[in-house]
């Protein structure tokens, strides 16, 4: 914690404090295992997340090479509907999730001046948790009769007709969000209480400020789901009828206290990622973040709205005309805060001296392909056509396009940001250059075919099609091959840096803006051992 | 004489927190208790158990905030007070005194290396912990400036 010293002499009045050794980390595996430094655990989270994108990313390419081509070649459709199931399940609350706690582990200490995490046990317990919870999620796919195989979004009566991994699914997602809430507890707390003398809330980097946000929208929603699977467990085990119709419940019902919680979640996966965008564009662009208030309130709007509009999710399921309307009006609303953003970054760029290195590559992807994905967000808000295209690939085309050039790509953008900051060597502009051009192509390649499908009719989930859909599914999947062998190279990439390379400096970039530049590339074990004043 | 106050950093102050932590759970019932109505009462007790941990870590972080510790080194005295409202007694006050020319500060590193390291005021076999919510460069800085001023003969020379 920092802290303040006084010594009083008399009249004299100064601040113990000098220099000193700075004793590094332990040694071998016990360091990782109880480390406590933010630095460390976020370390943690953002290797776990690597290791996550390439597990979940598998699936995927499990996904696509059976989708290839019209008929069943590769595997049966028990097994790829376990496939869709788990991709969605790894990539949310394995992989997207814990990357971004890592990067708020890692950088809101050093961005708000703060030596360490409010409460840093509690944070190793928070990382610790995922692994053993992940673990129990991919070790349903060995259990007789598979791994959960209804779809990431649980609906009952079909997620109740799984065998044995039915409870191990549930206890892995309630261990998984308490993970996430505890994570959200110890940043919402470290951003509240142990700003540096003169960080007002106003003066915080947009980073800290989604994320802020963030932590309030877990807090919020993550009871509703674990309430929501503990019913479907006691449903199934404990004679309970909350969602069984023959009992005088409703499967639908479900459908509202999932999408509750999941029209939240898709807002914790995205915020961050605006955060780390609204840090990278004025670096690159050497000019401050256009209309700073403007974007702290947006944030905190689409914050607010996430809340009122689960109900777009299932427009089909036969709501009352005023519910269809409201759901669509108010999913339209969210349109003008991101609106707001989208061109307050603009504006930052405008007439800015721009240079185009990896971080910046990546954010203006981010830029243009999360656009596509909430236009066609605008156009599934529209109930009456969204009847046509509800569980067909249109919104598959439509999530992914927010969630991998939009989440990911900031995800990937912030870790060539702070790389140098994290290991202390620059990475290879090079070879981030070319990451950047096939991840690019090849993420077009997979997705925007995806849009044609649907508008012709292609449902969702389903592992063989007619043939009429074939080309579009054919040219999809030679997409995601090159998406997922590109990510290869990222993770090279990462190694690489690691392990050596040109010495960063202390600010890494140009005059780029923030407390994180000012101490030395890589960032000492403990940093800020006196409290920085903000002016 | 000269003295010393100890404090940690924090910038929530009280009523902030109260403000922080009633405007997170009042969202947060809201939702539980609108489940409830709705006949999902399993909300409930997560939300209730989750506002539990908000507020355990809120009032953790304010207690911490209160602690204080203030040091006075004289010429023939080291005064040591305590003050952890909540921890020990009605207010938490504990003082220590040591004869200056047998009092001794030590730097103790962490164990393992990378834990905090711990500064200790010891006479005749009894050792007080100081500072141990402050950073380990200033704990260093503070440990520097007592080992001058118990070095010194005569304070009220104004030598150090």
């Amino acid at each position: 914690m920092s802290t303040t010293t006084h010594d009083h002499a008399g009249h004299n009045h100064d601040h113990a404090g000098h220099a000193h050794d700075d004793h590094g980390p332990g040694k071998g595996l016990s360091r990782w295992l109880f480390t406590t430094n933010h630095k460390d655990i976020g370390t943690l989270y953002l290797l776990f997340a690597l290791v996550m994108l390439f597990v979940g990313g598998a699936m995927a390419m499990v996904i696509r090479l059976e989708l290839f081509q019209p008929g069943l070649q590769f595997v049966n459709p028990d097994f790829f509907n376990q496939m869709t199931t788990m991709h969605a399940l790894i990539m949310i609350f394995g992989m997207i999730m814990p990357a971004f706690v890592g990067f708020a582990n890692w950088m809101i200490p050093l961005m708000i001046g703060a030596p360490d995490m409010a409460l840093p046990r509690l944070n190793n317990w928070s990382f610790w948790i995922l692994p053993f919870a992940s673990g129990i999620l991919v070790s349903t796919l060995f259990m007789p009769g598979g791994g959960p195989a209804g779809g990431w979004t649980l609906y009952p009566p079909l997620s109740l007709q799984a065998g044995n991994s039915f409870p191990f699914t549930i206890f892995a997602i309630h261990l998984l969000g308490m993970s996430s809430i505890l994570g959200s507890i110890n940043i919402i707390v470290t951003i509240m209480n142990m700003r540096a003398p003169g960080m007002t809330l106003l003066k915080m980097p947009l980073f800290v400020w989604t994320w802020l946000i963030t932590a309030y929208l877990l807090i919020a929603a993550m009871p509703v789901l674990a309430g929501g699977v503990t019913m479907l467990l006691t449903d199934q085990f404990f004679g309970t009828s909350f969602f069984q119709a023959a009992g005088g419940g409703d499967p639908v019902l479900f459908q509202h206290i999932f999408w509750f919680f999941g029209h939240p979640e898709v807002y914790i996966i995205i915020l961050p990622a605006f955060g780390i965008v609204s840090q990278i564009i004025p670096t690159f662009s050497r000019k401050p973040l256009f209309g700073y208030a403007a974007m702290v309130y947006a944030t905190a709007s689409i914050g607010f709205l996430s809340f009122i509009v689960w109900a777009h999710h299932m427009f089909t399921v036969g709501m009352p005309l005023a519910g269809e309307m409201f759901f669509m009006l108010s999913t339209m609303l969210i349109a003008i805060p991101t609106a707001v953003k989208v061109f307050n970054w603009t504006a930052t760029m405008w007439r800015g001296s721009l240079t185009f290195e990896t971080p910046m590559l990546f954010s203006l992807a981010f830029l243009f392909l999360f656009t596509i994905g909430g236009f066609s967000g605008l156009m599934l808000a529209i109930a009456p056509a969204d009847f046509q295209y509800h569980d067909t690939y249109f919104v598959v085309a439509h999530f992914h396009y927010v969630l991998v050039p939009g989440a990911l790509f900031a995800a990937i953008a912030g870790a060539y940001f702070w790389l140098p900051k994290w290991t202390g060597h620059m990475y290879d502009e090079r070879l981030g250059k070319i990451h950047f051009w096939l991840s690019a192509i090849s993420v077009n390649i997979t997705f925007f075919p995806q849009h044609f499908l649907g508008l012709a009719g292609m449902p969702r989930r389903i592992p063989d099609y007619a043939t009429q859909f074939a080309d579009w599914n054919m040219i999809s999947s030679i997409g995601s091959f090159g998406f997922g062998l590109s990510q290869l190279l990222f993770a090279y990439i990462v190694i690489k840096t690691i392990r050596g390379g040109r010495k960063a400096t202390a600010e890494v970039w140009d005059q780029p803006e923030g407390l994180e530049w000012t101490v030395p590339s890589p960032a000492p074990y403990h940093t800020f051992d006196e409290a920085p004043v903000v002016k | 004489m000269h003295s010393f106050e100890l404090r940690p950093n924090s910038s929530l102050t009280p009523r902030a927190a109260a403000w922080f932590y009633g405007s997170l759970v009042a969202v947060l019932l809201c939702v539980a208790i609108g489940c409830t109505a709705l006949g999902f009462w399993p909300v409930l007790p997560f939300a209730g158990l989750e506002a539990a941990v908000l507020l355990g870590a809120v009032r953790w972080v304010q207690r911490r905030a209160t602690a204080r510790e203030y040091i006075r080194v004289d010429d023939a005295s080291v005064v040591i007070e305590k003050c952890r409202p909540g921890r020990r007694g009605d207010d938490g006050r504990m003082a220590y005194a040591f004869q200056r020319p047998w009092t001794r500060i030590e730097l103790r590193r962490g164990r393992p290396a990378h834990w905090p390291s711990r500064l200790l005021l010891s006479s005749r076999g009894r050792s007080v912990e100081i500072g141990a919510f402050l950073t380990d460069g200033e704990r260093q800085g503070l440990k520097d400036r007592l080992a001058e001023l118990l070095a010194n003969d005569d304070l009220s020379t104004g030598r150090n």
